[in-house]
């Protein structure tokens, strides 16, 4: 790498950190989902494991997830406080993708200029845009096209060495990781259709990397594997809410959510490398493309992250298609223009995905400061066997801030009657009736219920609260509601027949 | 310098029978000692009590049943085992015999036998009372016979006549297998094989038109294709997932280069009868596990460009069978009855008379035939039968439920956890079991006998119909309390 890309890259990577930082201290809040991961951090920290047995989510429950992420993140708490680390690393983190697909691109092609612009569109990914999330995303996506990029230079044996590091750290990552398997797995095909034969160091890492994973995945995920079968791809999502993670595939929204400019250069890079240049670091690229788009068309990984990984791919391939541009422009009469190429391609990418990037930033889904305050309140003004309910997306806050037990939240797997609770919970908002809610209460065993802004956006505030059965005990934008009764059966209508 | 484990490795292909049969008493003992200490019956599967159930209303048209007949009237439960065991011991020494007559491959028909052996389909058939566990033992002592010198190879027309009585599949697969051998390993002139083929044919056709043997029995258990080929997703049997990988590894790898077109062939077989009937599974799971083992040698003899990496990538995926093994062997005791539902089910056996009145769920249907000797009226759980339970366990008035128990004489109900898991409480068939016509008999950690009158309503007293009056209105004025 020469010493100019090298600065034009430090840049890149300082001003999507920086930019990135901005937006994640602008608010204390994380996403909703975010919590999740902070509790469990907090779990490793103080007893050294993972909270694989939750006494507070869902009234306790078992879970069952890959906590390497987790374990990072732990052991930076020991030096910085646990919410400093949730805004810096996973930062930190993805704006070290940018480097990472500046190495891709420039492996695939001569260009520096191109390679440039490549790590600037994947620092700038609209989908990846979200700074006050603290996921597992943030390791897995740097760590995905890390393996990429050794995967391409697998001969070289430091490479390879590079390329098992990160795929046995992707496997305890996330289960996402077999998203690269598939595309292996389409590498293959596409060689075979080709007539071409992949290398023996190849076709050895696929063999090692499918078992390994495999592996890995059933030590983990053996009995969630064993109820729920192949449903477990799917997590147990309810159906009324499974459209939103796993969305049928919508061609306006791709090109919004990874930029238009990288998802038509895209395109015509993918075209041009399977139909007329056969490069096989192309090949392996387009491999990944495809199964992506099949995996996310199947409705078998989270749109999000399908379009994610989309998004790296094809920040790489833009470089080659800056390269084509380039070298296209210089055999026409715009030559003597082409120095203004590289701003051109800038002020594009600024305009197609930099402001879609902030835009996404700024439209991040965050629970206000008011909110927290009063998801605060309960730790300490209510008994703390209480069972708390609110929106499935405020599940997390019940138990993050709160310490109490929630009535659910977005970690569905393996909770039964998933699709039931998800109508009981949108019932107690719903219903006008106060025996209804009262019901639900005893199903559950709530003993608060808490309606947010969120909640009277969504449903507006239940007209039954007004009751004596439902003491307000906290005011604010949010409100906090102890529920005072119970229903119960009359005694002596057991005794006659049931009311049919 | 050989290192020891190479050495027993070598020392286990070369004498097979010790590792495979130590291997072989291992596996299948764990499920019988599971089951044997939590107190439930050893046999796996529905298919055994199908079997028993059968056995137990002899009769013309299953008159073949006549030995299991006698056994069962000797040997209980646990004496089940023995039968078992003997038939996979007996299986597993005859084809290491065949193997060596027609000097196969030592490694790869060691590790064929080292996949199967600890695969959860060879598991489940061979810790049930299984068509396939018999067939295959009666095909392995067909073939050693035929292997032999007369007058020993026309001993071979016994396990014939046996394989014939199981279904018409068997029954042609046995026809098969015979004209493939005579292809494949017989001389030209022997017309043994041939008259066996011709026997198996004649009693195909009068066990399909006079016995009416099913085409292939079962499925005894609602399918579901994906669960029922990987046990790692829960299946009662089925293959583990690395075999399935290594499967397509051994296919991919040397399909073009040798000559695999019989055992191809027999695996489009199976995986088309599988689709149609996943309790086909274990025929399935031999091919598949053949080519496993090809795709295991492939990688074993392949130069690696890492060495490190090709140890740990065997090793892994000897531990993922092994841990698939390992993770079926934790759940067999869920393949039997519980102590709960065979004391119930005794209890019925002892205490109900009339017990063409009793109703059990179709997934019952076999156990309850065996253990509480319930009639057997249809060898699989027909869709009028599934259509009944779903009309009882969905009726949701009396006035619905009534009719339906009267018109089929049901006087009594069997009631399960898994409906209790399924059905909702608040409404249907367990709501209205609150209804004074049903009273409970028996109950034992959530399975239930609950007996039905059609008698009038019991007469109230005056002074409790009264309360009863007013506090119908007070509950209609206000349901909540503080």
């Amino acid at each position: 790498m020469d010493k100019k890309a090298a600065v034009w890259l430090a840049v890149i990577v300082l001003g999507t950190l920086a930019i990135r930082l901005l937006f994640a201290f602008s608010t204390p809040a994380f996403t909703y989902d975010s919590y999740f991961h902070l509790r469990q951090v907090e779990a490793i920290t103080e007893t050294g494991f993972p909270r694989f047995q939750g006494e507070l989510s869902y009234g306790g429950r078992d879970i069952r997830f890959l906590p390497f992420f987790h374990y990072v993140a732990a052991f930076f708490t020991l030096f910085l406080p646990l919410e400093l680390v949730g805004k810096l690393l996973p930062n930190v983190l993805l704006a070290l993708l940018p480097a990472v697909v500046y190495l891709i691109a420039r492996g695939l092609t001569a260009s520096s200029p191109g390679s440039l612009f490549a790590a600037v569109v994947s620092g700038f990914l609209p989908v990846l845009f979200s700074p006050n999330a603290f996921s597992v995303n943030s390791l897995f996506l740097p760590l995905v096209a890390l393996a990429i990029y050794a995967f391409l230079r697998i001969q070289e044996k430091k490479f390879l060495t590079l390329y098992l590091i990160a795929f046995l750290v992707l496997s305890v990552t996330s289960a996402a990781t077999f998203l690269l398997l598939i595309g292996f797995g389409i590498y293959l095909l596409l060689s075979a259709i080709e007539h071409r034969k992949p290398s023996r160091a190849e076709i050895e890492v696929m063999v090692f990397s499918l078992f390994f994973f495999l592996w890995v995945q059933f030590l983990f995920f053996k009995n969630t594997l064993l109820e729920e079968g192949l449903a477990f791809v799917w997590q147990n999502v309810p159906p009324q809410i499974v459209q939103h993670y796993f969305p049928q595939l919508s061609l306006f929204q791709s090109i919004v959510l990874v930029g238009i400019i990288p998802f038509l250069s895209g395109i015509v890079i993918t075209f041009k490398s399977i139909f007329q240049a056969k490069n096989k670091k192309m090949f392996i690229l387009v491999s990944f493309v495809i199964a992506t788009t099949l995996l996310s068309w199947l409705r078998l990984i989270r749109f999000t992250l399908a379009l994610a990984f989309f998004g790296i791919i094809l920040a790489v391939l833009f470089a080659l298609f800056y390269d084509e541009t380039k070298r296209y422009v210089l055999k026409t009469k715009l030559a003597r223009f082409s120095s203004l190429l590289p701003w051109g391609a800038l002020l594009l990418l600024i305009f197609s995905s930099g402001f879609p990037a902030i835009a996404a930033a700024s439209q991040q889904d965050l629970p206000t400061e008011q909110e927290i305050e009063a998801f605060r309140w309960l730790q300490n003004n209510t008994p703390e066997n209480s069972t708390v309910a609110a929106l499935v997306e405020e599940g997390h806050l019940i138990t993050y801030y709160g310490q109490r037990k929630n009535v659910m939240d977005d970690q569905f797997a393996r909770i039964p009657d998933i699709e039931k609770r998800f109508q009981d919970l949108n019932a107690l908002y719903t219903t006008a009736f106060q025996t209804q809610a009262l019901d639900i209460r005893g199903a559950y065993e709530i003993d608060y219920l808490i309606v947010t802004p969120q909640a009277v956006e969504k449903y507006s505030t239940p007209k039954y609260l007004s009751t004596t059965c439902f003491q307000r005990v906290y005011k604010n934008e949010t409100k906090i509601y102890r529920i005072r009764c119970t229903l119960e059966e009359t005694p002596e209508l057991n005794a006659s027949s049931p009311q049919t | 310098m050989k290192t020891t484990t190479k050495k027993w490795l070598d020392h286990c292909i070369e004498w097979p029978q010790w590792c495979l049969l130590l291997l072989l008493l291992m596996v299948l003992s764990m499920p019988f000692l599971q089951n044997s200490i939590q107190q439930q019956p050893v046999l796996l599967g529905e298919e055994s009590y199908y079997h028993l159930a059968q056995s137990q209303e002899l009769q013309s048209r299953n008159f073949y049943y006549a030995g299991l007949h006698v056994l069962d009237s000797f040997v209980y439960n646990r004496g089940f085992f023995v039968l078992t065991l003997v038939m996979a011991i007996a299986s597993l020494l005859l084809f290491l015999a065949i193997a060596k007559k027609l000097a196969l491959q030592k490694k790869l028909t060691f590790l064929f036998l080292l996949f199967l052996l600890i695969s959860p389909a060879f598991i489940f058939t061979f810790s049930s009372l299984s068509g396939a566990g018999l067939f295959v033992f009666l095909a392995m002592s067909s073939i050693f016979l035929l292997l032999h010198k007369p007058p020993w190879r026309y001993l071979a027309l016994l396990p014939v006549l046996g394989a014939s009585f199981i279904d018409l599949f068997t029954t042609l697969l046995f026809i098969m297998l015979l004209l493939w051998f005579w292809s494949s390993y017989g001389k030209k002139k022997d017309s043994f094989a041939i008259f066996l083929a011709g026997v198996t044919s004649v009693l195909f056709f009068s066990n399909w038109l006079l016995l009416k043997l099913p085409f292939s029995l079962g499925p005894f258990h609602s399918p579901s294709p994906l669960r029922d080929l990987l046990a790692d997703l829960g299946g009662i049997s089925g293959i583990s997932l690395f075999i399935l990988l290594l499967a397509v590894i051994g296919l991919l790898a040397t399909g073009r280069k040798e000559k695999l077109l019989g055992p191809f062939l027999f695996f489009i077989l199976f995986s088309g009868i599988f689709i149609l009937n996943p309790h086909t599974i274990f025929y399935l799971a031999i091919p598949l596990t053949y080519f496993a083992a090809k795709g295991f040698l492939w990688l074993w003899h392949r130069t690696w460009t890492l060495e490190s990496v090709k140890s740990i990538s065997l090793f892994l995926i000897l531990l993922g069978l092994l841990f698939s093994t390992l993770s079926y062997l934790g759940r067999v005791t869920e393949l039997t009855p519980s102590p709960a539902e065979w004391e119930t089910l005794t209890w019925i056996k002892k205490n109900i008379d009339e017990k063409n009145a009793v109703y059990a769920p179709p997934e019952e249907l076999f156990r309850a035939a065996y253990f509480a000797q319930l009639p057997l009226r249809e060898r699989h759980s027909t869709k009028e039968q599934e259509e009944l339970y779903h009309r009882i366990s969905t009726a949701g008035y009396i006035q619905e439920l009534f009719p339906l128990l009267e018109a089929r004489n049901i006087r009594y109900l069997f009631i399960t956890p898994q409906m209790k898991a399924t059905l909702p409480a608040d409404q249907g068939l367990l709501f209205l079991l609150k209804n004074e016509h049903f009273t409970l008999l028996y109950a034992k950690e959530n399975f239930e006998m609950w007996e039905y009158r059609q008698e009038q309503k019991r007469e109230v007293p005056e002074e409790a119909a009264r309360g009863t009056e007013i506090e119908r209105e007070r509950a209609a004025g206000e349901s909540a309390q503080p």
